[in-house]
């Protein structure tokens, strides 16, 4: 078994230094030595995308990367979505508002997801919504009040 | 007394009230959850189908850093109990017309009966050292014959996957008097085999854990990803031999179960008898491997069908054989769900002849459990899809063929079926003709023909469609009736809080049971909590599952809403210096004689000794238990439009219409959210889903690259509009619904591939209609071989 390795992840603007096996995946930092349980686990395979969280500020699989690998980086997580004062992010509400969660396990990889796409997209047409969900699997909504909410939030977002 | 003001919350949709902590990530999943001093397990498992167990060397596993302990069948069966079976399989004949079933045992002991069967336990400090650990035990298997399908396990001389018993659970026979003669007589037959193949329900969240048993107490807390906290603590009291009152079984945030999730997993009974052995607590999560292997699969089903039918389409009987793939195990009341799958076959038609023949049969493979539908949606495919052939055949219009088939509406309420079914009610053909109308059905077809002349293949697919609800009748079978449990209580401030033994993971319901309360007491939405899963603080309780939320779960939320009030008004009439009956109830307030009372105010007057009326007792605290005396049948339906292109077998569903009488609806938004979402399932086991095991039982479909579960792109647009003809079978007029999506919309999907294909002479695809499959059922047709 390798040596632990020191390395020190910013999630949502807090330093982190911990101590972690080479072959501990991202989420699992994230997750069990940080203690942030908003990032799921769905799979093992890279599928499902429950895992998503920003990489500087890019949409990255946490599941498919190494916590070593992410030393030295800025991830945000779904728990850094609110706002300070508590308020849900206006996609966090659109979500609320158009019901794009039913059970909400793969509900923070889909917000992730939203706000990358909406960063790099501020207006995508539904087919780009869908297209851009494709590595992020729901069983409960058929996906389509998922996509109105990612919609409406850019509409939110552009006033 | 009475209530006068207009429904204020039944009917709305209002923002639900679990997003806020799930939306921030705050859920807490099984796998969320740590308490200090917790050990992990992990679980080995059988690389083999069918196989005896030789030997197990633990040595090297246990000195492994970490490690704890080995425990294997050796250690488990001398001393706890397989998990107890569902009373009516028990009783349920087979083929030997030997009654009982063969015990479910948590682990393997002389041999393993399918790939992915436990054979032994590690459990470790860290979730990676019992992965490692487990890695190091080393077990000699002597592979045995596997019994692959339910075919080969039904001949003489096949492997017995229990030994000594016969592979086949049931066999089960049933008809009307007058089948064989109505065949002889009728002018047109059509026979077909089909297939429900298994799928899966893959819950996005992977099944997890957490027993806890304190030795100094002698109680078990257990954390699991379950459908029904009550019912795995009277399991796990049976299988560890210990009191329902030492145990306390909590249902966390659930990711999703869609019936998979519903009855004890010999996982977590493990886990239980881990903590026991070790006193420590015991955590294990599924991978999505796991979960393939060994989280019960669904559908599973074969049919011989045959129906007998005059020139103008009207079928007069039917025939059908179902040959169900249980596994190894009988999980839950699985073996006996092939019976009221082919009974639901005659479907929303007036069809008044039928045979039914069922064997339910087990085979080397993972067991089959419960999948939205349970069976009804296998009966379905089966007539929607002979509806559509039968049209083709005729030269009549599906739409057409199905008005002429249809029960009538003034034939309600109440009609029974020749298989037994009692439809609670229903209007057919209004479903059908409005979807036709939401579709432009008449618009499709014109642009089918202008299509067609262009060399491109629009196919328009429908399915009628009936499903049950609010499982648990006590007309169906005493020993079945299921209940279900509510308590209401006001605190002096007038704060609601309502307890449930639903046990909802994505259904809304501590929205739409606030909603169910708030209609009663005319309190707002705000002011009313919502508790479940958890039998510390739920006193009874039986799951969520069956579509009965809102049909069993609700109502008994409605009745014990209900006993509040009447206990209030009679304090209001007793201030009020009032009969109960001359008391109204309107906007929150008690009014006679012309005085009057607010809600708040009653609640908190009716904590002080000097103002209750004699004989009445302080408090709001009333709990109340529904029993459901009838099925509800709810029903609809749904067009399929997809466009395929020939040279690739390509399917592009373009859209979905979805027409559905589900009674009452509580909450708009998130009813339709169960119709996008079980509708996605249906279309997935019409297109893209399939379990798939090798000629030695091996699954290969064990991961998300290899099972097409879909993804947004692989969905259409879903177009969905509901009749809302309230049940006569409870106050609330509700049908419950969750099911009803899944049942329609494979027939729906392939009905509309098979009509594209029309012109190939394609008469029909097995399902998933894979573009390979599609490809090749053109290539048949057109070198002559008919499918």
């Amino acid at each position: 078994m390798a040596e632990n390795v020191p390395i020190t992840l910013t999630i949502n603007g807090t330093e982190h230094s911990i101590d972690v096996e080479p072959r501990l995946l991202l989420v699992h930092a994230i997750r069990d030595v940080i203690g942030l349980t908003g990032t799921h686990v769905g799979c093992d395979t890279s599928q499902c995308g429950s895992c998503t969280v920003l990489l500087n500020g890019e949409a990255v699989k946490a599941c498919s990367m190494l916590a070593v690998q992410a030393d030295g980086q800025q991830i945000e997580t779904v728990e850094g979505l609110a706002a300070a004062d508590g308020d849900l992010h206006p996609i966090q509400q659109a979500f609320a508002e158009k019901h794009g969660l039913q059970c909400g396990f793969c509900t923070p990889g889909m917000l992730m997801l939203s706000k990358a796409l909406l960063n790099e997209n501020p207006n995508p047409t539904r087919d780009e919504i869908r297209h851009a969900l494709a590595g992020n699997m729901c069983r409960c909504t058929g996906y389509q009040n998922i996509v109105l909410a990612i919609e409406f939030a850019a509409e939110q977002l552009s006033k | 007394m009475t209530t006068d003001s207009p429904p204020r919350q039944i009917g709305q949709s209002p923002r639900r009230k679990e997003d806020d902590r799930l939306l921030r990530g705050q859920g807490a999943f099984s796998d969320d959850i740590n308490i200090p001093g917790t050990v992990w397990a992990h679980f080995v498992r059988s690389p083999h189908a069918h196989a005896r167990i030789l030997r197990i060397d633990s040595s090297a596993a246990m000195a492994h850093p970490g490690a704890l302990r080995v425990l294997t069948g050796e250690d488990v069966h001398p001393r706890y109990n397989p998990i107890p079976p569902v009373l009516a399989v028990r009783d349920a004949e087979n083929r030997d017309n030997e009654a009982g079933a063969p015990a479910f045992t948590l682990i393997a002991r002389d041999k393993a009966k399918y790939a992915g069967e436990i054979v032994a336990i590690v459990v470790a400090e860290t979730r990676e050292a019992a992965r490692d650990a487990a890695d190091l035990v080393m077990i000699s298997y002597e592979p045995l014959s596997v019994a692959n399908t339910p075919e080969q396990a039904m001949e003489p001389g096949a492997p017995e996957v229990h030994d000594g018993r016969s592979n086949e659970q049931v066999r089960w026979l049933k008809s009307t008097e007058n089948v064989s003669s109505t065949f002889e007589d009728s002018e047109v037959i059509l026979r077909h085999d089909f297939n429900n193949q298994r799928i899966h329900a893959v819950p996005m969240e992977p099944r997890a854990g957490i027993a806890h048993w304190d030795p100094a107490t002698q109680f078990l807390t257990i954390w699991a990803s379950i459908q029904g906290a009550h019912e795995l603590r009277t399991q796990m009291a049976e299988v560890l031999g210990i009191s329902p009152d030492q145990i306390r079984s909590v249902a966390p945030d659930v990711g999703g179960g869609f019936g998979a999730k519903h009855g004890g997993e010999v996982e977590y009974f493990l886990l239980a008898i881990a903590s026991m052995e070790l006193g420590l607590p015991v955590k294990w999560a599924a991978s999505r491997t796991e979960e393939f292997l060994s989280l019960s699969h669904a559908r599973g089903k074969t049919s011989e069908f045959e129906v007998a039918a005059d020139r103008d389409g009207r079928v007069k009987a039917l025939r059908l054989r179902h040959t169900t793939d249980l596994g190894a195990f009988p999980k839950g009341a699985t073996p006996i769900v092939a019976q009221t799958s082919a009974i639901i076959a005659t479907g929303v038609y007036g069809i008044r002849e039928a045979a039914f023949e069922v064997h339910s049969v087990y085979t080397n493979h993972t067991p089959e459990g419960a999948y939205r539908g349970y069976g009804r949606p296998e009966g379905i495919y089966l007539i929607e899809r002979a509806m559509d052939m039968l049209a083709r055949d005729l030269d009549i219009d599906p739409a057409e063929i199905r008005r002429r088939n249809m029960i009538q509406p003034q034939e309600f309420p109440y009609y029974r079926t020749p298989g037994g079914d009692i439809y609670d009610s229903g209007n057919y053909p209004e479903a059908l003709e409005r979807a036709l109308e939401v579709s432009d059905y008449k618009g499709l077809r014109t642009r089918q023909r202008e299509m067609r002349a262009d060399g491109k293949y629009l196919g328009i697919g429908l399915a009628s469609w009936v499903k049950t609800g609010g499982f648990g009748p006590s007309s169906l079978d005493p020993s079945s009736s299921m209940p279900e449990w509510a308590r209401v209580k006001v605190s002096p401030a007038g704060a609601v809080t309502v307890y449930t033994g639903s046990s909802p993971h994505g259904q809304g319901n501590y929205t739409t049971y606030a909603q169910v309360a708030a209609d009663t007491l005319h309190v707002s939405l705000d002011d009313i909590s919502v508790t479940h899963g958890d039998t510390a603080t739920v006193t009874y309780g039986m799951g969520t599952f069956a579509s009965r939320n809102m049909v069993v779960g609700g109502m008994a939320v409605l009745q014990a809403s209900q006993k509040i009030l009447d206990k209030m008004t009679r304090f209001a009439a007793h201030t009020l210096d009032s009969d109960p009956d001359g008391v109204e109830f309107t906007d929150g307030v008690f009014i006679a004689n012309g005085s009057s009372i607010t809600f708040r105010e009653v609640a908190a007057r009716i904590n002080q000794v000097l103002e209750r009326p004699p004989g009445m007792e302080m408090g709001l605290d009333e709990s109340s238990f529904y029993q459901p005396t009838h099925l509800t049948f709810n029903y609809g339906t749904y067009v399929a439009v997809v466009e395929v292109d020939p040279e690739t077998g390509d399917v592009d569903l373009q859209q979905l219409f979805c027409v559905d009488d589900q009674g009452v609806v509580v909450h708009p938004v998130i009813v339709e959210g169960q119709v996008h979402g079980g509708a996605a399932q249906g279309i997935g086991q019409a297109l893209y889903e399939d379990i798939i095991y090798d000629e030695n039982g091996q699954l290969l479909s064990g991961s998300l690259m290899d099972y097409a579960l879909p993804t947004a792109e692989m969905m259409p647009e879903f177009i969905s509009e509901f009749i809302e003809t309230p049940s006569p079978t409870n106050p609330l007029g509700v049908k419950g619904m969750g099911e009803g999506p899944t049942t329609g919309a494979p027939p729906a999907v392939v009905n509309a591939v098979v009509d594209a294909l029309a012109p190939f002479n394609v008469r029909d695809i097995a399902m998933p209609l894979t573009p390979e499959r599609v490809w090749r059922a053109i290539q048949d047709a057109q070198n002559g071989d008919q499918s």
